[in-house]
């Protein structure tokens, strides 16, 4: 039995917020393991915290409890809960990528520079770096034309497909994936899910939350679901004076 | 012409491996620019992270209201 590239054990966030003197619950007690070349899948409805998963074990969301053991490219086992602010940059630039339902970048980067981007800051050459991101946003149907103006102006769908090229393309070692093919047409979409199972191939590890259960049941090798906060706190003791959410 | 200014200190970033510190108020500018972030008030560093993180998950209730009046 291989080991896993990520391990999480009693995972929690939840979300104070001072001025409003409430604490929001999200994720909890979120366990779950993710082996390379296979796919987990996180299911639940909304609320049940499953964006806060990925986004805990990004470092875009502080933990508020639990363990995140990530193994690296060189064996060593880290928690990225507690891992420092520059081990978690280090990661998150050459072994960790994250494909959000957001497309952020800079506001005059062409398109074929943005996916290519990952690529060029981990020291591949420029051009071979254009290239691959060339052939990706190609299988991802988003037309040439497109390639050289900045993303910012383009539809959702578009938007999207740039965020898969470039979170793609740069194959790394984990993959974080939120809703990854939910404003894609069924012929990009269908595409999506075969670049994904060639990177499984490849031994990319990934994490990902699908908004159809199609795609969960295509593409997860694992499944783990996340129930809501209130369907676990109706089970908790009712003596808290406390209100907790909103 | 703002715009072209970041592009500029990013490129001089990536080919000379420059360490650097922005100081702003501006957090669209430390969005793109920066990848950790100290917020001060009253000559204290009270709050310290990744720049996504203090953006989208601030902790202390000064970095709180000082996301929410920019958004």
């Amino acid at each position: 039995m291989q080991t896993p590239i990520l391990k999480i054990n009693g995972f929690a966030k939840h979300f104070t917020l001072h001025e409003q003197g409430k604490q929001i619950p999200s994720s909890h007690n979120v366990n779950l393991e993710v082996y390379a070349g296979e796919l987990t899948a996180l299911i639940g409805p909304t609320g049940a915290g499953k964006s806060s998963v990925l986004k805990g074990i990004y470092r875009t969301y502080l933990p508020s409890a639990g363990e995140i053991l990530y193994r690296d490219r060189h064996g060593e086992l880290v928690d990225l809960a507690q891992a420092d602010e520059y081990r978690m940059l280090q990661l998150r630039h050459e072994e960790i990528g994250f494909v959000t339902q957001f497309l952020f970048c800079l506001p005059r980067q062409s398109t074929l520079d943005v996916v290519a981007h990952p690529l060029v800051v981990r020291g591949e050459c420029r051009e071979s770096a254009r290239n691959k991101a060339a052939e990706m946003l190609a299988a991802l149907n988003l037309p040439e034309r497109l390639w050289s103006i900045s993303p910012a102006t383009f539809s959702g769908g578009e938007k999207q497909r740039v965020n898969l090229a470039r979170g793609l393309v740069a194959k790394p070692r984990l993959l974080l994936l939120d809703e990854p093919t939910a404003s894609l047409d069924p012929v990009t979409a269908e595409r999506v899910i075969g670049i994904i199972e060639g990177i499984k191939q490849e031994g990319v590890a990934m994490l990902a939350i699908f908004h159809h259960p199609e795609l969960t049941h295509r593409l997860g090798d694992r499944v783990v679901e996340l129930t809501p906060p209130s369907a676990f706190l109706k089970t908790q003791a009712i003596d808290k004076q406390e209100k907790v959410y909103a | 012409m703002q715009a072209r200014i970041l592009d500029l200190i990013l490129e001089i970033q990536q080919e000379r491996n420059t360490a650097m510190i922005v100081v702003t108020h501006d957090l669209g500018v430390i969005r793109l620019l920066t990848g950790r972030a100290l917020v001060m008030k009253y000559g204290r560093v009270i709050e310290s992270g990744l720049t996504d993180q203090i953006l989208e998950d601030p902790q202390h209730a000064y970095t709180q209201r000082l996301v929410a009046s920019a958004l």
